[in-house]
């Protein structure tokens, strides 16, 4: 299991878009990856589940995956989720 | 997943609504959309259903999503009703969209069609119900 926390430095938060690129770049590896704000773990496929968790601008989240290519999972979404341009 | 989905809603809706769901989702699945518009006649309107059914039937059915239950897109769609070929579910919204875009599960038609009705309804929410300090929280 590798976890790390990162900030979403996107005006608008985790909102539908960036959710999808996540959903979308999770669903290319084979490691489970979920994401977490305040403790609430969703999938990291699901583009629902994480608008659910209300993720705003400046947030704080977890990512945590479990497989054999993990490290480079929770590294590309913290990446992403790190690099999120502006806009909606 | 070998569901062909094809939504059918009065003028553009449809196909704003695929607009959207390609903004979330580039690489999304390529649904068919249907505009009907008032200035068509019923035989004109039957006549894109028939055809968009056939082009999105890929082996397992089509799933017909209709913006309004009662509205003359879902009327018309329900004539087409053909259990185990063509399913209807009325009152799209974006999350089922998003749903059907990223579902990695195998499902009949009609186990899609009553998965998409009951995540559509649960992706409903009200603010005062969900955010702290509400009245309707808990």
């Amino acid at each position: 299991m590798t976890e790390r926390e990162f900030t979403v430095t996107n005006e608008f938060g985790l909102h539908a878009r960036p959710a999808g690129q996540v959903a979308t770049l999770a669903a290319q590896f084979e490691a489970n990856l979920e994401i977490a704000s305040q403790n609430e773990w969703v999938s990291a496929r699901s583009v629902l589940s994480m608008l659910s968790l209300a993720i705003g601008p400046g947030s704080l989240v977890r990512v945590r995956a479990e497989g054999p290519d993990e490290e480079n999972a929770v590294d590309a979404i913290g990446a992403l989720l790190v690099g999120l341009g502006n806009g909606h | 997943m070998a569901v062909g989905v094809l939504i059918v809603a009065h003028y553009q809706l449809g196909e704003q609504f695929l607009q959207s769901l390609r903004l979330i989702l580039p690489d999304a699945p390529a649904f068919a959309s249907i505009s009907i518009e008032p200035s068509d006649s019923l035989d004109a309107i039957k006549m894109k259903i028939q055809e968009e059914l056939i082009s999105c039937d890929v082996g397992d059915g089509v799933l017909v999503l209709t913006d309004m239950f009662g509205g003359t897109p879902s009327n018309i769609s329900l004539s087409f009703h053909d259990p185990g070929r063509v399913e209807i579910v009325t009152g799209l919204n974006l999350p089922m969209l998003i749903k059907l875009a990223t579902l990695d599960v195998e499902k009949t038609l009609e186990e899609l069609a009553i998965f998409v009705k009951d995540y559509g309804r649960r992706n409903i929410s009200v603010a005062s119900e969900l955010l702290p300090g509400s009245e309707g929280s808990s």
